[in-house]
């Protein structure tokens, strides 16, 4: 899903919770994983980064708690661990988030 | 040129930016034009210079930039080796596949030995074959009689001749000095201007120095360059470092720069060829002015880099002096306690371009970063032409008060000015590898 010159790497719509969900996936570099969630607050309640477990020991996961983004690990099976859970953005700009809305949805 | 502040002369990239210049260009302190672009819109060039810089009111001065680099030998990166094959000015056509394009052929007719043989022979111009009076005066006199010969030819321009001023400098034919060989490159470069100083002409002549970033941390060629231009003495010096990024370069480069303009000082006019704020903010330093064009070209390589994406013309950010992504600013305002228009206006902005954006709701902003998909199968979005026309309105009036704002400070001022930017804005996470240049550029002025 783009935004702006970024692509969102998952963006979900929970109609029952009526909350957008974003996703940023990277391999190795979590800073800019943690850059371009920060934007993405803006058109999504929740947003989350995800990195694989070799990468996990690296990542100031208290910085991710500060900034209200979440944290989910990917093992080599490929099984997810939520590290961190994201918090309800406080940058949400609902014209963003309800035409990603209207976009999912049509 | 204006002595009470630095000059800002804006390129013409294309004829697609006329209206910019046609709105804005009197206030600015000049107009240069590409010899290529002349070269391949002669009329419509002739045509603007008419409108913009004929005497009388609001006239504005303007230069020809007769580009003669480009007939000469160049590194590629891809390859890893300099080339000679001038494949650099040369295009694919329909027909008759790889071909010199037509604006450098015409110019290289225009301009003479050795330049045209240039052409015939499929080989670059070495920098000793410039060395000639009758090549050094085809360039001056190619730049300062083009307009006036194309108005000339064109009936309806043809009575406005008398109108139109010549160029207020010539610049000197120059080509690329390669890093690899700076000491021949130099003493070749400073030949060249001294038989372009012995040209008669009313006209002042300028000299043009393109060298490389490289060359602004090699003290030797920077000694030289100083000692050979302050012996020539010319009445105005253009510089151009292929590669030198005012935003990424390191504080030793900028230092380098920083002090071949305090070294150059007094000479005269002294002009970056392609510069930021930074050389807006060196003035008291002795650059007296900058080029760039409508919302780009603050920095330019010497090789053309090829296959690109259009560019998404970001919002130029005042406070920090630099252009930057829509949602990048727009996420930072309520933590900034940028919540009404007012707020913005009074801490960000407050042109006329940015007033009209807004018009009462701060959401507005991102009116500057609309976006679209430019075709049915397109699945990537581009900006709007109309947010990146208000993006560049808005960095030419920026750039305006930016002149007029270092023509009243000093640069322990403006560096203080830059430091508090960066107080404010690199607390942003988001923010901090974006704005670094500020502290970097605060450090070169204090120096």
């Amino acid at each position: 899903m783009p935004f702006y010159e970024y692509r969102i790497d998952l963006f979900g719509y929970s109609r029952s919770a009526d909350q957008c969900l974003a996703i940023e996936m990277k391999l190795q570099k979590w800073q800019r994983a943690l850059q371009q969630a920060l934007i993405y607050q803006m058109c999504s309640e929740l947003v989350s980064i995800v990195l694989p477990s070799a990468t996990l020991a690296r990542i100031d996961v208290d910085a991710l708690r500060r900034c209200r983004v979440g944290l989910i690990g990917v093992y080599p099976s490929g099984a997810c661990r939520e590290v961190v859970v994201p918090r309800l953005s406080s940058e949400l700009r609902m014209h963003y988030r309800n035409a990603y809305i209207e976009e999912l949805c049509s | 040129m204006n002595t009470n502040a630095p000059s800002v002369l804006l390129r013409l990239g294309s004829h697609a930016e006329k209206d910019y210049f046609l709105k804005t260009a009197g206030r600015f302190d000049g107009l240069v034009l590409g010899a290529n672009l002349l070269e391949s819109t002669a009329g419509a060039t002739a045509s603007l210079v008419c409108r913009l810089c004929s005497n009388g009111k609001g006239g504005i001065p303007y230069f020809v930039d007769p580009m003669t680099y480009a007939f000469g030998t160049y590194f590629d990166p891809e390859v890893g080796s300099k080339r000679a094959d001038l494949d650099w000015i040369k295009s694919d056509q329909k027909k008759a596949g790889r071909q010199f394009k037509r604006s450098y052929r015409n110019l290289a007719s225009e301009l003479g030995s050795p330049f045209g043989n240039a052409i015939g022979r499929n080989r670059a111009v070495q920098p000793e074959e410039m060395i000639q009076t009758g090549a050094v005066a085809g360039v001056l006199e190619y730049q300062a009689t083009r307009i006036t010969r194309t108005m000339e030819k064109d009936p309806e321009l043809r009575e406005f001749i008398g109108l139109v001023p010549p160029p207020a400098a010539l610049l000197t034919p120059y080509f690329y000095q390669e890093p690899s060989s700076p000491s021949f490159d130099l003493d070749c470069s400073l030949e060249l201007i001294r038989l372009s100083l012995e040209y008669k002409s009313n006209i002042p002549i300028h000299a043009v120095i393109c060298g490389d970033i490289r060359h602004l941390s090699n003290n030797a060629y920077l000694d030289k360059l100083i000692r050979g231009l302050k012996q020539l003495n010319p009445p105005g010096v253009w510089l151009w470092f292929s590669k030198f990024d005012e935003y990424k370069a390191t504080v030793a480069e900028l230092s380098g720069f920083r002090d071949l303009v305090r070294a150059l000082r007094g000479l005269g006019t002294l002009v970056n060829m392609h510069g930021s704020f930074l050389s807006l903010a060196l003035w008291r330093s002795g650059l007296t002015g900058l080029m760039h064009g409508v919302g780009y070209g603050e920095q330019k390589d010497v090789v053309p880099v090829i296959g690109q994406s259009t560019p998404w013309v970001s919002f130029y950010l005042p406070p920090c002096r630099s252009r930057l992504s829509v949602p990048n600013i727009q996420r930072c305002f309520r933590t900034l306690g940028i919540r009404t228009p007012a707020d913005f206006h009074s801490e960000i902005c407050d042109c006329v371009i940015c007033k009209g954006v807004l018009r009462g709701d701060i959401e507005n902003f991102k009116d500057f970063g609309d976006t679209y998909y430019s075709s049915s199968e397109s699945k990537k979005l581009s900006q709007t032409p109309a947010a990146a026309k208000r993006c560049r309105y808005h960095f030419l009036l920026v750039r305006l008060a930016e002149r007029d704002f270092v023509s009243t400070r000093t640069e322990q001022e403006i560096a203080a000015s830059l430091n508090n930017a960066h107080s404010t804005w690199s607390g942003f996470q988001h923010m901090k590898d974006q704005i670094s240049h500020l502290t970097r550029w605060s450090e070169v002025l204090r120096g």
